[in-house]
């Protein structure tokens, strides 16, 4: 099966990559992504993936300019066009949804299935949105800006993201940089507790991330953009989730076990690409070597505005350098 | 717990009069403020690492580095203590006891072998060794092992609970009159006061200053937010709380509890008497070894299998404490190299494992080191004593509470404090910064205690290893910039601030 390419160019003999993942709806880390490039000077950038918030926080118009919403556990009230501003900043920054209604509005989200479709809306006018502002700020740029999904994205986004013209999903797709660098992508991962939209089990993802591989002419130089980290590698290390999807711990701290995939782990193992780019589990942020891969989880801090991000310098078909940035 | 071992008849014996039980409860409300606040910080920015973390972010970089060097360092100095009480007093005294209960000289051999400096130094060596071993074999064995010593240390006090609560105070002094000779009880509160001890009166100088003590065991109880990963929510808010601010409280509960226990069955006076007599007029002093709450305990207990748990669970108390702040230790040290502030070296972790062998290594070293130090020297006790609650506690508390006073109000944390569950106010002012305020007035009523004469710790040697950790930790932290940059690596991009807009 052939596999879709892409060529881009940057004219330089010593690439500066940024990477950064897992911005899941927060506005103010994907506007910090965008200046990234200029902040490290970097000649890619790549966001590799789990562009969506998490929940939608109903906002209840009730009488007289009030408004009701439960954030952060507790509810609160606010009152007037300032403070309701004020707050849909707030629910913003940490990457969740505020949607504005009438009390009998909000009544007739009653089925799961309401409630999904309205998330898949509003999610895609924040991509939509997005688009739109990269295709801004990158106009006048040189840089090469690619963004992915990620597992937890529905695939409707996948169409959102294909009207930018100065971005590029390389999902699926291996992107030529320069003739010397192939850089093969993977939005998809192995099952989750959560069952996410491009969660798939071990066999089917192995399937998939070997025709990504089928792809490429020399692993020497080739760079993995795969969402997920790889099986025990200590960038998979996640909190422990019980059946209920309640974290599990034991002397009042989260039992925490590896996560990642297996077909990935063997992936790499097998092919022996020059670089691994990850994200995925949030709290797993670092770097570690398989063989001669160096992989790296740049982890992610959303809630909190910052944007965790690795610059890698390559030259010669050979990392020179990588750091791991906060933002 | 181990603390309440020496501690109570150490308070009382320098501070004559004290309401200990005052001051325990007034330690414990200043401490709920530090709790909530390192409680809030871990909500705001769950990433393990603690006060690097909160002050990297809340301060700069550079300090935020320079208190963590300065807690890691001491740290290892306090796994070295440990390791070394744990032989040199702990076990030791146990022997000691059951020596006497049995009248065996096995025992009682044991007991004085334990508190040689060779033995020490090797129980202390195979302890440090050992809490290395299972950190280096990852996070489920070493919480098996936790979960054993706190189930045994628990079992402990409770055997020392139920020794002291069916034990009345005539018993006691029958029992160690037994002991050290017939009207000794009477004898040592007599000498006691004939060289120079306060008997009576209550003293509300003596209550506050005995705050120091108080805060001992109680300012500590944050540790989880050194260890614990990532996970956001509000609910996550309601546990971080619970975990340091609940394990403050039942502490606090148990040191009650024994504090009232201990005065019924040893008497106030008898415990400030003999607490005088050994650390002022050793050679007047009815006992060789410290006197202690578990000592006395022990020696009422008059049954081989009681002393032998309480014991044990004396021991295992060593092996929560130490483990964890080499934990800590590591995590801090792992994060360092991230930010490549340590060599990668450090952060290389063991694949099958997944722990920084050489951060381990490096841990194991210097705490070895300092065993040493202990052991084999004279001068430590100022050093250790000073730094351990000023260099690795009261001093990085301040830094962590002045974070906390200016994150709601920093350009560059302000959002983040605001969409956090941890955006409470009391009269619109923030509570991170009420918390903050409240703590650095503590802390720093505290270390002024601690620089006070009657801690004996203020000596040249103290406060030149407390700067002298303070300016390595600059040291390290430029040097490691400036030789990354040498290498080529734009280190200052790390914690580059990226505008939004």
């Amino acid at each position: 099966m052939s596999i879709d390419r892409i060529a881009i160019q940057t004219g330089k003999k010593r690439i500066r990559i940024f990477y950064a993942s897992d911005v899941h709806g927060s506005d103010v880390c994907f506007r910090k992504f965008l200046n990234a490039g200029k902040v490290y000077n970097a000649d890619i950038m790549i966001l590799g993936g789990d562009l969506s918030g998490k929940l939608i926080i109903p906002i209840i118009k009730g009488d007289a300019d009030h408004y009701r919403a439960t954030f952060q556990g507790k509810s609160c009230e606010v009152k007037g066009s300032q403070e309701l501003d004020d707050l849909i900043k707030k629910i913003r920054f940490t990457g969740l949804y505020p949607y504005l209604m009438e009390k009998a509005e909000a009544e007739r989200y009653e089925s799961q299935s309401d409630k999904d479709r309205l998330f898949v809306k509003l999610l895609g006018e924040s991509i939509e949105e997005w688009v739109r502002l990269a295709d801004q700020r990158l106009k006048d740029s040189n840089m090469k800006c690619l963004i992915m999904p990620g597992n937890d994205d529905p695939l409707e986004i996948d169409q959102i993201l294909a009207k930018g013209t100065h971005i590029i999903n390389p999902d699926g797709k291996i992107v030529d940089i320069d003739e010397t660098y192939e850089l093969g992508s993977c939005s998809y991962g192995n099952l989750t507790p959560w069952q996410c939209p491009r969660d798939m089990d071990e066999v089917d993802l192995r399937d998939k991330i070997e025709s990504i591989c089928g792809g490429i002419k020399s692993f020497d130089s080739a760079i993995f953009n795969f969402h997920v980290p790889p099986y025990d590698s200590g960038l998979d290390t996640a909190p422990k989730i019980a059946d209920d999807l309640k974290v599990v711990a034991e002397m009042g701290q989260p039992v925490m076990i590896p996560v990642g995939s297996h077909a990935i782990r063997e992936s790499i193992e097998t092919h022996q690409p020059l670089l691994g780019l990850h994200g995925h589990i949030h709290e797993s942020r670092g770097t570690m070597t398989i063989g001669r891969t160096l992989c790296i989880n740049a982890g992610s801090e959303y809630g909190e505005g910052i944007l965790h991000g690795a610059v890698i310098d390559l030259e010669n078909r050979k990392i020179k350098f990588h750091i791991l940035t906060s933002g | 717990m181990v603390w309440i071992a020496v501690s109570y008849i150490w308070a009382i014996s320098i501070f004559p009069g004290s309401l200990f039980d005052v001051s325990l409860v007034l330690a414990t409300v200043f401490c709920l403020f530090n709790a909530v606040l390192f409680a809030q910080f871990a909500s705001m920015m769950p990433r393990s690492g603690g006060d690097y973390v909160f002050n990297s972010r809340g301060m700069t970089p550079g300090l935020g580095f320079m208190f963590n060097f300065s807690m890691v360092v001491w740290n290892m100095f306090w796994i070295a203590y440990t390791s070394w009480i744990l032989s040199a007093v702990t076990a030791s005294s146990a022997f000691t006891i059951i020596g006497a209960a049995t009248g065996s000289e096995y025992w009682t051999n044991l007991g004085a072998a334990a508190a040689t400096a060779e033995t020490s130094f090797i129980i202390g060596a195979i302890v440090i060794l050992f809490i290395a071993l299972i950190t280096y074999l990852g996070i489920r064995p070493f919480f098996r092992v936790m979960k054993i010593a706190f189930a045994l240390g628990m079992i402990g006090i409770f055997a020392l609970l139920f020794v002291l609560a069916t034990s009345s105070q005539s018993q006691f002094v029958s029992v160690f009159d037994g002991f050290v000779g017939a009207g000794a009880y009477q004898s040592t509160i007599k000498t006691a006061t004939e060289n120079g001890f306060t008997l009576g009166a209550s003293s509300w100088e003596s209550t506050f200053l005995a705050i120091a003590i108080a805060f001992q065991p109680l300012g500590f109880s944050i540790w989880s937010s050194y260890i614990s990963g990532e996970i956001k929510d509000a609910k996550r808010f309601k546990i971080n709380a619970l975990a340091i601010v609940g394990s403050l409280l039942v502490m606090a509960a148990f040191l009650l509890i024994f504090w009232y226990l201990s005065v019924a069955v040893f008497g106030y006076n008898f415990m400030g008497a003999v607490g005088f007599l050994y650390y002022n007029v050793p050679e007047a002093s009815p006992l060789a070894i410290p006197p202690g709450v578990q000592f006395f305990g022990s020696l009422l207990a008059q049954n081989l299998t009681l002393n032998l748990i309480i014991a044990i669970g004396f021991i295992a108390w060593a092996f929560l404490y130490a483990p964890q702040s080499m934990l800590m230790v590591v995590r801090c040290m792992t994060a360092w190299t991230i930010d490549r502030l340590a060599p990668k070296k450090l952060g290389e972790v063991n694949p099958r494992y997944h722990t920084p062998t050489w951060s381990i290594v490096l841990a194991t070293v210097i705490s070895l080191a300092f065993l040493a130090f202990f052991v084999f020297s004279t001068g430590w006790f100022s050093i250790y004593g000073f730094n351990a609650f000023l260099g690795g506690g009261t001093l990085t508390f301040m830094a962590v509470a002045i974070s906390g006073i200016i994150f709601p109000y920093r350009k560059s944390t302000k959002q983040i404090f605001e969409s956090s569950p941890a955006n409470q106010r009391l009269a619109g002012i923030p509570w991170l910064t009420i918390n903050g305020i409240v703590t650095l007035l503590f802390m720093g009523y505290v270390t002024y205690l601690y620089l006070m004469p009657w801690a004996g710790v203020t000596t040249e040697a103290s406060l030149g290893f407390m700067i002298g950790v303070y300016v390595l930790g600059l040291v390290v932290y430029f040097v490691a910039r400036a030789y990354q940059k040498q290498k080529g690596v734009p280190v200052e991009l790390i914690f580059k601030e990226i505008p939004p807009e």
